[in-house]
């Protein structure tokens, strides 16, 4: 069996408007100061360990994602006929596919399965020796394979 | 004592799926730059706890700072807006081997500073609110005139 590996890039277009250039040149030699805050109350505060808790979700998110994707077009399946298959509209399973959305368990075993696939979920040792636990998720009753 | 950090978006991006500094981060793992990104957390955990104490601080002009410090990968650096409401508002971060601040960044931290003191909206849901508000204006005058 051929395994393969899913990866995460993001691309971003970088440029800088002629305006904005000459107010940044502008504030280069002003002294240090602190913002005036307009609409403080406006403002969504958050913590140190929701910024690592929302990278590691979309770590997560974006390597299942390439992974269906992968399987997808394996099957050479369009996203559209893959929607149609598990229910859902071809943006949801673009969404899912790009990481841009919420990634539940019953939805990649739903995925799985209107690939042809299962989902195993293991756990291996890192670095001190241990067993290997493996289980299967449940295949949904209502795909069509 | 903590400080409070706050992620905005930029004001003519409120559609991203996620705030400029998440991006960033989220760009140093397609790049596979783990220390740099542990670094990048750590100096934000630092911001949280000390303030403007931090050990990673740096003036660069005007309310714009920031946060930097060397890695194996290079350089890491984040860039935030210090408010006078005593919160930090993180822009961007990135991880390069140039001496050099990233101009295109900064531009936009530029761009956020301008909108936070013009109360221009920084998060998807502070337009929801003002068409929410908006639409109950339009229902209220509505009401008034019939």
């Amino acid at each position: 069996m051929k395994h393969v590996q899913a990866d995460t890039t993001v691309n971003k277009t970088k440029t800088i408007s002629a305006s904005t250039k000459a107010k940044l040149e502008a504030l280069r030699d002003k002294p240090e100061r602190a913002a005036h805050v307009a609409n403080p109350t406006a403002m969504l505060e958050t913590h140190p360990a929701a910024i690592e808790a929302q990278v590691q979700e979309f770590v997560i998110a974006s390597r299942v994602g390439e992974l269906l994707r992968l399987a997808r077009r394996s099957r050479k399946l369009s996203a559209r006929a893959l929607g149609e298959r598990v229910g859902v509209s071809q943006p949801r399973v673009t969404a899912i596919e790009q990481a841009s959305t919420d990634l539940e368990l019953d939805t990649i075993a739903r995925f799985a399965s209107g690939l042809g696939y299962r989902v195993v979920v293991q756990l291996v040792p890192i670095s001190e020796p241990g067993l290997v636990f493996s289980t299967d998720l449940p295949q949904p009753s209502r795909s069509i394979v | 004592m903590s400080f409070s950090l706050i992620l905005p978006y930029h004001p003519d991006c409120l559609n991203d799926p996620q705030p400029l500094f998440i991006q960033d981060l989220l760009e140093l793992v397609g790049t596979r730059k783990q220390i740099c990104l542990n670094k990048l957390i750590n100096m934000a955990t630092d911001l949280y706890l000390h303030g403007q104490e931090s050990r990673y601080r740096k003036h660069l002009f005007d309310a714009i700072y920031e946060l930097k410090d060397r890695t194996s990968e290079g350089g890491a650096r984040a860039y935030y807006i210090r408010g006078d409401d005593d919160r930090f508002y993180l822009i961007h971060a990135e991880c390069k081997t140039e001496t050099e601040s990233d101009q295109w960044m900064l531009g936009e931290a530029v761009e956020i500073l301008e909108a936070l003191e013009k109360n221009r909206p920084l998060f998807p849901t502070q337009v929801l609110l003002r068409q929410t508000g908006k639409n109950r204006l339009r229902k209220l005058s509505e009401r008034k005139k019939s």
